[in-house]
């Protein structure tokens, strides 16, 4: 019972994180450069690879770390206050992601800070190989760190309680699930799908992801309250 | 022509550069599956609706040259137009 309860607190902190749309962006913007420069679809295939590795690899290393600073700060069991701030942080989470996560209703840009912005879209640009689109999926999960952080913490909470042989194959489904738009976005911009008419979707379906990301987030929250504080202070 | 001042932000300034605009033009219509030789017969035609907007004008900004191309991409594709006119406002 209580492996199937960590198994789905990483689950859904795994979905929010698939929610997150900056590396989203991001792919659509390389995809947009490189269908000029790339030329041939396998080249365009190379780099999108390398960038979904790069931001996969990223997410995977950040996890692990915080795994790693969670067993060497509180041991294998979570303690209160750690399960209080952590639902703290996911209640913020939430309230971001429903108001301010994006900035105007008709497009999709980010409330991140415009240099970053700017950073990111001339990287784009530049991106000439298939390190550089390496460096690029790094870079846009790194820019989102703030809330990556909340989610990975959740989520390596839930993987540290989790019997031991369970652990590896649970970061691996995190890390999975977490790239799993990123996937599914290149597979159609790879077969029929336009850049303009991912955008389209994403510009018309926005209102709902953002309040699925939200929702979701708050009821980690209160799930985390309900199912792991509760009963550890004994209420 | 070739005077026109551009904003691109409150910092930077540089004068209309037509070749740069095409680009931009053609890298989109390439990212929406148009083939390159379609991509940049049309996209030449925008850019000189854009350049004749622009002969009365001494100082635009960047914003304003997007607006006025996605607007003269309209009749040639709809999507494209949108597409491009939102190219900016990715993330």
């Amino acid at each position: 019972m209580d492996a199937l309860l960590n198994f789905s607190i990483v689950t859904l902190a795994a979905l929010i994180h698939a929610s997150f749309q900056l590396s989203v962006g991001c792919l659509i913007l390389l995809f947009h450069h490189s269908f000029a420069t790339a030329k041939t679809r396998a080249r365009n295939r190379e780099f999108v690879g390398s960038y979904i590795s790069g931001a996969g690899l990223t997410i995977f290393l950040v996890l692990s770390a915080t795994c790693y600073w969670l067993v060497e700060s509180f041991g294998w069991e979570a303690p209160s206050l750690l399960l209080s701030i952590e639902a703290g942080l996911l209640f913020v989470l939430g309230i971001i992601l429903v108001f301010f996560y994006y900035r105007g209703s008709k497009h999709t840009e980010l409330y991140l800070p415009r240099g970053l912005a700017k950073f990111l879209t001339e990287r784009i640009k530049k991106t000439s190989n298939n390190h550089e689109a390496f460096i690029f999926g790094v870079s846009s999960v790194l820019g989102e760190l703030p809330f990556v952080i909340v989610v990975a913490l959740v989520g390596a909470s839930g993987i540290v309680a989790l019997p031991e042989d369970l652990r590896p194959l649970t970061v691996l489904l995190y890390v999975l699930i977490s790239i799993l738009p990123l996937i599914i976005i290149s597979v159609s911009l790879g077969n029929s799908h336009t850049v303009g008419s991912i955008q389209k979707w994403r510009v018309r379906n926005k209102t709902f992801l953002k309040i699925m990301a939200g929702l979701g987030a708050l009821v980690l929250g209160a799930y985390l309250i309900v199912f792991k504080l509760v009963p550890l202070i004994g209420m | 022509m070739g005077r026109t001042i551009v904003h691109h932000n409150h910092k930077k300034r540089d004068l209309f550069k037509p070749e740069r605009l095409l680009n931009s033009l053609v890298t989109c219509a390439l990212a929406n599956r148009w083939p390159e030789g379609k991509a940049s017969d049309t996209m030449t035609h925008v850019v000189r609706d854009v350049e004749k907007w622009l002969e009365k004008r001494a100082l635009v900004t960047s914003k304003d040259i997007r607006r006025v191309a996605a607007k003269s991409l309209e009749r040639f594709d709809k999507d494209l137009a949108e597409s491009y006119a939102m190219g900016d406002k990715i993330i």
